[in-house]
């Protein structure tokens, strides 16, 4: 591969908004639907994936070269599974709570297509630095989506926003309660799609505007 | 041949989970039997100021003074929506549940979630029923107002306070 140049800005934009993984490329959706019926949750998570996608990319890129063609593929998934299995030990370790909320979800950033997509396209053919700003404006770019939805389906579902969030973080309760009732369906699987669709929708009238 | 590389890159990538996963087990299960131990001092603290606790086959056995006033028992079952359900039910020597407590589970968050006092009240539900008094099924038919969206999740853990009562 000979794209050994792209430029920080480029992969910036890629990662955020251009070809965003959760709105362009729709990886990830199992995590992304699944954990986003509360900003609290969606925070645990999206963090965990970006430290994991920053990492596997930066390990993936150093042994780039020295991988057979046949064989990348599930070394690619072991380094990703090495991570992840790091990461979920580490949660325990120092945040049980937060573990006791995420932990199956911490499991399958494995099968995160996310991952192994960035792994890959972009790791396995570009340097190191390039693939860890890779690897880190994808993962922002899925946090952004996933806080996104987050917010919105807890906020429309439980009107409540920033629930739980002191149980994750320390910080102290900032809930705000701006409804007493919330449209149930929002934070129940059906909502996660109609949030994603809306947020798909948007970008596209977004870019159809800048264009 | 094909297959060496990939067999060293497990061995270089297990070595060190291997490390972790012994480094932090202890830890792991520290925070584990904290959580559960908390989980108790808040279910003893609904029955009496200065409980005594003897561990016993099923449970615990609280006294006060030498005075048998409660018993926890232990509850577990895996009819929930994804993975085991453990939890603690405190009940009075005559059956009557005093409080329940969710100690371990992996239901979905957001909506099975709500078994766990930190996040809803529903399971406080369970006060002052025993199990001749109460129809342990959902309503409508039974007595118990599952979580809306977690009927499985609802149902596991009233079949599993309802196992934790004596006869």
């Amino acid at each position: 591969m000979s794209a050994t140049s792209v430029s920080g800005t480029t992969i910036t934009r890629q990662g955020l908004w251009s070809n965003n993984p959760a709105l362009v490329q729709l990886l990830g959706l199992c995590p992304l639907l699944a954990v986003s019926n509360s900003f609290a949750t969606s925070l645990g998570l999206g963090i965990t994936t970006l430290i994991v996608l920053t990492l596997s990319n930066l390990v993936i890129s150093l042994i780039r070269h020295w991988l057979d063609e046949e064989t990348r593929l599930p070394v690619q998934i072991m380094v990703i599974a090495t991570f992840v299995t790091a990461a979920d030990l580490t949660l325990q370790y120092a945040f049980f709570d937060l573990h006791q909320r995420i932990g199956l979800f911490v499991a399958l950033i494995v099968t995160n297509c996310t991952l192994l997509g960035r792994a890959e396209a972009f790791a396995s053919r570009h340097p190191m630095l390039g693939s860890v700003l890779d690897g880190f404006m994808m993962g922002a770019g899925f946090l952004m989506v996933l806080l996104l939805m987050g917010a919105t389906r807890e906020l429309l579902g439980q009107g409540t926003l920033f629930a739980n969030l002191h149980l994750l973080t320390g910080l102290p309760d900032l809930t705000l309660h701006v409804a007493d009732t919330g449209f149930l369906l929002m934070v129940l699987p059906p909502g996660a799609f109609l949030t994603l669709g809306c947020l798909i929708a948007l970008k596209n009238v977004i870019d159809g505007a800048v264009r | 041949m094909k297959l060496l590389k990939p067999a060293i890159l497990a061995l270089i990538c297990g070595l060190p989970l291997a490390v972790l996963n012994h480094r932090t087990q202890g830890v792991i299960e520290d925070n584990r039997s904290y959580h559960e131990q908390q989980q108790l001092r808040r279910l003893v603290a609904d029955v009496t100021g200065t409980p005594e606790l003897v561990e016993t086959e099923t449970g615990f056995a609280v006294s006060e003074g030498g005075k048998p006033v409660a018993r926890i028992a232990r509850g577990e079952t895996n009819q929930g929506y994804n993975g085991r359900i453990r939890l603690l039910v405190a009940h009075q020597p005559t059956g009557e549940v005093i409080s329940v407590r969710v100690t371990q589970h992996e239901e979905t968050p957001g909506i099975g979630d709500k078994i766990d006092t930190d996040i809803s009240d529903w399971i406080t539900g369970f006060q002052g029923r025993t199990r001749a008094n109460t129809n342990w099924q959902l309503a409508p038919g039974g007595d118990i107002d599952g979580i809306t969206g977690a009927t499985i999740t609802s149902r596991a853990v009233s079949n599993a306070v309802r196992e934790a009562l004596p006869e």
